[in-house]
């Protein structure tokens, strides 16, 4: 008769097989436990779907109640003209870079095509008549008859006594500013010269 | 058998019935008796039972597959009877330390005493002394964690230990001796 001391041991061992069937309601309770778990989870899922259908579509409901109320339904209709001014503007400013960007010759050739009025109107000018510009580069001579034109215009304004007219005024300058230029001009027919 | 557990898994992973009857029937014995050491009686085991099976199944996705899928069940098993114990004890009686008497307990007692009666014995413990047996003695755990799991002091848990042995060595000796004179008067 072998003396174990420990206590401990005979209780493992003891209970270490002992495995009894449970009752045959456990299971029952356990499926029942697992569906309703099933249950919850797909409920949790349906809510959580739900509110995020109601949110998106009240948010989408105010996006669209937003653009298409009637004090926004001018801005849409003036939107257009708004984005031709910016387009203008854009244009403008793509002309004045790229006038710097041109060389004197061509700048002042411009001035001298168009017929008086602010340096910006001469600017847009030159961008629509780019070609012309071309031409003119190929044609010195053409300036210079316009030039005389214009002369011959602002002489007979002054003639008429019309002196203190903005435009008058503008051309001036561009009076003052052809004198400049054919002083250029000429530089440039000199290049002409020497180039070939 | 390991083949068939892993299969087994799988199919309770995608939570096929079949496959968590088929895990119920190959673990549902052996966790009972589990259950039962850790329980007061019969009723409270079937209740820890039926927890502990429900969180293997929400859970089974959390299983690696590394160490033995006994060992896991096991632990989840054992988690459930400390949260029962938890909710139920609030209140601990902080006991003497006795040391008990060692000599006395025989090996072939296991061929005396049944498995059912040994269970019975940590049954009629208190529930502090029986669960604080278990973890150490049955489980395997130190001290140190028992105290943890159970928001004790190591003292506590060392003194409960100690007051469990003692009560269920005689209990132990005094069902053996009654089985020995029993058997000498047979003989007789």
């Amino acid at each position: 008769m072998a003396i174990n001391n420990n206590i401990d041991k005979i209780f493992q061992k003891g209970l270490d097989d002992y495995s009894p069937k449970p009752p045959g309601f456990v299971w029952d309770n356990i499926q029942s436990g697992l569906k309703k778990q099933n249950n919850k989870r797909q409920k949790h899922i349906i809510y959580s779907i739900a509110a995020s259908v109601t949110i998106l579509l009240a948010f989408g409901a105010g996006y669209y109640t937003h653009i298409f109320s009637p004090s926004k339904a001018n801005g849409v209709a003036n939107a257009p003209h708004t984005n031709e001014i910016t387009v203008e503007d854009n244009a403008s400013d793509i002309n004045s870079s790229s006038l710097r960007e041109l060389k004197n010759d061509v700048e002042i050739q411009s001035i001298q095509n168009s017929e008086g009025g602010s340096k910006y109107e001469n600017n847009n000018r030159i961008f629509g008549n780019e070609p012309e510009i071309e031409d003119t580069k190929s044609n010195p001579n053409k300036p210079i008859d316009a030039d005389k034109t214009k002369e011959s215009k602002i002489k007979r304004v002054k003639s008429e006594g019309v002196l203190l007219s903005p435009s008058f005024a503008s051309e001036g300058k561009v009076v003052k500013a052809n004198e400049n230029k054919d002083s250029t001009e000429n530089g440039n027919q000199f290049n002409d010269c020497q180039t070939p | 058998m390991k083949k068939e557990i892993d299969e087994i898994i799988k199919g309770c992973k995608k939570g096929r019935p079949d496959s968590q009857k088929k895990l119920y029937d190959m673990f549902s014995k052996k966790m009972y008796g589990v259950c039962l050491q850790y329980a007061k009686d019969y009723t409270e085991a079937e209740d820890v039972l039926q927890e502990g099976f429900i969180k293997v199944f929400t859970k089974i996705n959390q299983y690696d597959g590394k160490g033995a899928f006994g060992g896991w069940i096991r632990r989840i098993m054992v988690n459930c009877a400390l949260e029962k114990f938890r909710k139920q004890n609030n209140l601990f009686t902080v006991s003497e330390i006795c040391e008990y008497d060692s000599k006395l307990v025989c090996d072939d007692i296991l061929a005396e005493i049944s498995s059912k009666e040994l269970l019975d014995m940590i049954q009629e413990l208190t529930p502090q002394y029986r669960t604080v047996f278990n973890l150490y003695a049955i489980e395997g755990y130190p001290h140190q964690e028992i105290a943890e799991m159970l928001n004790i002091t190591e003292g506590t848990s060392k003194s409960n230990l100690s007051r469990a042995r003692v009560i269920l060595q005689e209990k132990v000796k005094e069902l053996y001796s009654e089985r020995k004179s029993n058997v000498k008067l047979k003989i007789k």
